[in-house]
């Protein structure tokens, strides 16, 4: 039982990766590390996507890559209406970055989203993404305004779930891949052989996906609740 | 005390059961809805597993506040 | 595991920028130019086509109006000319015709001329007949015998003459 804690332990807690040493020793984690692994792999994948465009005569590499932009453009556009067109590269960033983050553990590397502290910063940024489009398109007294709709009653609602919102969707990414790192975690230690393949295609491809496309509807839910 | 935090860690994960109950009353519904009308299957999918992935979070609230029980009370 | 740290927290922010401004600038602002462009491209295409194809329609009722008038034009100058050649016809019938008259007429004269030469000569030709008779006749002076046989050798010889 103390060997089944102990992997536990350690696949829950975030690991050192190096420390910068200035301001006394920075700890930078290993979720961090992995993050720049993915930023590697998203650019140079773009580079290589994006390299020879055409208008005319397009090969099957560019005719593949216009028809899954299109069709995820097209996705968000449904969502958020024609006047949230300039919040949509964001969303393609965070979701194609959650979805690859969520399968890096195929490759072996530990998935940065199990760190609560990724999980915080992408709630906190896209919470500030729906204030600040709420902003622009109302105007800041609008906004403030905004909160006594439909009913002043509400108000005190309306601003709590200003923080419940992100905490919500912060705890929801958490929470899904936490299970699935303790799960995965107990069928190794338990089955060592070969059920840990189906149920880590399981958690990691249709599970993270579908964390992904929740994490970036809701979002976009919201962008538009605020747009109007 | 592990008594109590057991306890504690196993009435936490009972919201398992809310996000059991709702999500079994949504697909029946779902699949009721398919059959009656086939060609809206995909738009029928997908609004399904947006909320299956919602009500799921409130179980993973409680399992996770249960983990923490076990991890953080000594 | 609860490890919230907040430079942890500043550096995913950060990268996370970075990540969008790369995405947007690599990514998403090239696609949608090809897009748009080709959207332009096929607008105008299509523009382009639709011209053409007006032009087209207005060139072939003009022409099938100008084949309409070639075909009456064609016929009036089928008319005019028969016409013409009819006229022609019986422009040259009549002077054929004024022309054979005149050369009959011409050359009626001529045998009248002709008949009036032979009297004539053959008046002479008597005179001169007439006249050796008449030298013979006083060269043999001889008697009423010899002027029966001169009457019936003169007329024997122009029973000859006019034979």
């Amino acid at each position: 039982m103390d060997g089944l804690v102990d992997s536990l332990m350690e696949e829950l807690n975030c690991q050192v990766a190096f420390t910068i040493p200035i301001f006394g020793g920075i700890d930078v984690l290993e979720s961090v590390a992995v993050t720049w692994i993915i930023m590697g792999i998203m650019m140079v994948a773009t580079l290589i996507l994006v390299h020879g465009l055409k208008v005319r005569k397009i090969g099957t590499k560019q005719a593949v890559l216009e028809s899954g932009f299109t069709f995820i453009w097209n996705f968000f556009e449904e969502l958020l209406g024609k006047e949230g067109t300039d919040y949509i590269p964001y969303l393609i960033t965070v979701v194609l970055y959650i979805g690859i983050a969520n399968m890096i553990g195929l490759l072996g590397f530990k998935s940065p989203t199990k760190d609560l502290n990724v999980t915080i910063s992408l709630a906190v940024m896209s919470i500030i993404l729906v204030e600040v489009a709420g902003i622009r398109k109302k105007g800041v007294k609008g906004w403030i305004k905004s909160f006594a709709e439909p009913i002043p009653i509400i108000a005190p609602i309306n601003v709590l779930e200003l923080f419940i919102r992100p905490l919500s969707l912060c705890m929801r990414l958490f929470g899904n891949v936490l299970g699935a790192v303790v799960v995965m975690a107990l069928i190794k230690y338990l089955v060592p052989l070969v059920a840990p393949l189906p149920f880590s295609f399981y958690f990691d491809i249709f599970d993270g996906v579908i964390q992904a496309y929740v994490f970036v509807f809701l979002t976009s839910l919201y962008i538009k609740e605020a747009i109007e | 005390m592990t008594g109590l935090i057991a306890i504690g860690a196993a009435v936490a994960v009972i919201t398992g059961i809310g996000a059991g109950l709702g999500i079994g009353m949504a697909t029946s519904k779902a699949v009721d809805a398919i059959a009656r009308q086939p060609e809206a299957d995909g738009k029928i999918t997908k609004a399904l597993l947006l909320g299956c992935a919602l009500a799921e979070a409130t179980a993973i609230y409680g399992f996770v506040i249960g983990l923490l029980i076990i991890l953080f009370l000594k | 595991m609860l490890n919230i740290n907040f430079w942890n927290i500043a550096f995913t922010v950060i990268n996370l920028l970075v990540l969008y401004f790369f995405m947007r600038h690599f990514l998403v602002k090239p696609m949608q130019a090809i897009l748009e462009e080709r959207k332009q491209m096929v607008e105008r295409d299509l523009d382009d086509a639709t011209r053409s194809k007006q032009e087209a329609e207005k060139m072939k009722r003009e022409y099938e109006a100008s084949i309409q008038n070639a075909d009456a034009e064609a016929d009036r100058i089928v008319e005019t000319a028969k016409a013409r050649g009819t006229e022609e016809y019986n422009r040259i019938l009549a002077q054929a015709k004024t022309d054979a008259t005149k050369k009959m007429e011409e050359a009626d004269r001529t045998i009248a001329l002709e008949r009036e030469k032979t009297l004539s000569d053959l008046r002479a030709s008597v005179a001169d007949l007439a006249m050796v008779a008449t030298a013979k006749l006083l060269a043999e002076q001889s008697g009423p015998q010899n002027d029966r046989n001169c009457y019936d050798a003169f007329l024997s010889q122009s029973g000859e003459k006019h034979d």
